[in-house]
């Protein structure tokens, strides 16, 4: 992936013997259920990192890290993960630890047992010094024989952690990791994804959360509504998220007067006059929002209300979309 | 590698509340033995105890006992984890297809033999006690009981991986197509896995039967083995495309 924005699909790696597979290749995936398009025509290739997949509830982050992880078959195109065909070839799982979004787990085995479990029919050869090994990493030793059912939310996502890196995958899949988790538990998973990636992992990890992904990942792949809106260096996508025009709806005691003497002010660069309020846009955020306290008492002119009528996730990523 | 999915998997049926009500329902046939044990049989003779025991076995363990165990344990196998999503853990690993399939089958046959050739043998033994070819009797419907766990097995364990509406679809098999149908239409039986353990536990050294005109040994041995290879087929077959359902 490079380092550069790319607004849209990029083009797809073609796997040769001078381009070997990338850990994690997807090759112009769609995947439609009857006439709902669910992912649509996405293509990428991810290497050693974190790599932050980001979009709004329902955009087709889980298809994807389910295309991903031979869960679902593509309608169209090919997945390949550790250099196996993701859809049809167990194989592969070899290469691959997975953390599901859902909450279930065996909730009878203790996290200790759910480790071994994992170890076991991964055929690794002493399942209970991996599955030790496992629970510590997760800093879980402690808590690692009880029963999984009386787990918090939280250790119940890193006894789930464990059992994906039980056998030492070279590609770490996670679905909304970080749900449920208390700020320190966050922080811990962080630092272990980080450890892991330093280690030479490839880890890619959904989100709807721009804060988790901006603290996390060096990289980014943006989803919106079944397309890859972006992919890239995250702090180059973080740019171009803060630099959008800005929405504010303002009411006062004198719209108009305040519309005259906003428009004068460098960070406004339109105004508009509707039914009771005024719509302000803005090309700074900070400027803007530093600045109309100090216009509107110039002009002596009573705030009563300011709102960001935009800042929804989903408006940021409909502009990237739109870009 | 296979030895823990069954352990998983064992345990995961022993949590489940219907298990429980299995091993409830199991105890019927014991009580109602103890009932005529205790209460004595109308004839007081052995050939009487010897009807009774078959009619029971028959009526009660054959026809309900074994498919309706069979049934919750097939179905619950692959049911329960694809039922609460932890069928991911499963398939998540480097393991073939038809280990998990024969996995997953042994856990139910194995299941329902223990609970219901347990209820036979207790039954078995307290209306037989005196009878000479009691035990041969018992082990016969033993043998029967077995062939008809995996059998039975391996039908349900493919049927909860063909339709989310297994326990429905199975019990309707159970009820209305071994019950009813192949009780009038001779035909049928060939198509009807309680015809199998009819015959194989005839030719187990039962015999004697008041309803008589079950499958022959053979015909039983041969078809039912064809239908323990076409279920693990069918249901291998399902595992290998099956999609796992979305959170979202």
């Amino acid at each position: 992936m490079s380092d550069t924005v790319t607004p849209v699909a990029p083009p797809a790696l073609e796997p040769s013997p001078a381009n070997p597979l990338a850990p994690i290749e997807v090759q112009n995936v769609s995947r439609w259920y009857g006439n709902v398009v669910a992912v649509n025509d996405i293509s990428f290739s991810l290497g050693a990192g974190v790599t932050g997949l980001l979009g709004p509830n329902g955009a087709g982050k889980s298809t994807l890290l389910h295309l991903m992880s031979g869960f679902l078959q593509p309608s169209a195109g090919r997945v390949f993960v550790g250099g196996f065909p993701a859809w049809g070839r167990p194989e592969m799982y070899r290469q691959v630890g997975l953390v599901p979004e859902r909450e279930a787990v065996y909730s009878f085995l203790t996290g200790f047992e759910f480790a071994r479990f994992n170890a076991r029919l991964q055929g690794l050869p002493d399942p209970d010094g991996a599955a030790t090994r496992a629970m510590a990493e997760v800093g879980l030793t402690d808590a690692q024989h009880r029963p999984i059912g009386t787990y918090s939310k939280g250790m119940r996502q890193r006894a789930k952690v464990a059992g994906a890196l039980v056998h030492d995958p070279l590609v770490l899949l996670l679905d909304e990791p970080f749900n449920g988790m208390d700020p320190r538990q966050r922080l811990s998973m962080m630092e272990l994804l980080r450890r892991m990636a330093a280690d030479g992992r490839t880890i890619l990890f959904s989100s709807h959360i721009l804060e988790e992904v901006e603290r996390l990942a060096q990289q980014v792949l943006v989803v919106v509504a079944g397309r890859l809106a972006a992919s890239g260096d995250f702090r180059a996508i973080r740019k171009l998220m803060t630099d959008r025009p800005h929405e504010f709806t303002v009411r006062s005691s004198d719209d108009r007067r305040l519309a005259t003497a906003l428009i004068g002010h460098p960070a406004v660069f339109g105004v508009e006059l509707a039914s009771g309020a005024l719509v302000v846009r803005s090309s700074d955020f900070a400027a803007f929002a530093a600045a109309i306290a100090g216009v509107a008492r110039s002009t002596g002119v009573s705030l009563f209300e300011l709102l960001p009528t935009d800042e929804s996730l989903e408006s940021v990523f409909s502009y990237l979309v739109a870009r | 590698m296979i030895a823990e999915v069954v352990r998983v998997t064992a345990r995961q049926l022993l949590g489940r509340r219907r298990t429980l009500l299995m091993g409830l329902l199991a105890l019927v046939p014991v009580l109602l033995a103890l009932i005529f044990r205790v209460g004595g049989s109308e004839t007081g003779t052995i050939d009487g105890d010897r009807h009774f025991l078959v009619a029971l076995f028959d009526a009660l363990i054959i026809t309900l006992l074994l498919p309706l165990v069979a049934l919750l344990m097939g179905t619950a196998a692959f049911g329960a984890e694809i039922e609460d999503g932890t069928v991911i853990y499963l398939l998540a690993k480097p393991v073939g297809r038809l280990r998990l399939v024969l996995a997953k089958l042994a856990v139910a046959a194995g299941a329902t033999f223990v609970i219901v050739g347990s209820s036979t043998l207790v039954a078995g033994l307290i209306v037989l006690a005196g009878v000479p070819d009691g035990p041969g009797l018992i082990v016969g419907y033993l043998v029967g009981i077995a062939v008809g766990s995996v059998l039975y097995g391996a039908v349900f364990v493919a049927l909860s991986l063909v339709t989310g509406r297994a326990l429905i679809a199975g019990l309707m098999y159970v009820l209305i197509w071994e019950g009813l149908l192949a009780s009038f239409f001779a035909g049928i039986r060939v198509l009807s896995i309680r015809q199998y353990v009819l015959g194989i536990s005839d030719a187990a050294g039962v015999g004697g039967r008041i309803t008589t005109d079950t499958l022959p040994a053979g015909s039983a041995f041969a078809i039912g083995a064809v239908v323990l290879v076409l279920a693990v087929a069918i249901g291998l077959r399902r595992l290998r495309s099956f999609e796992v359902p979305q959170a979202d």
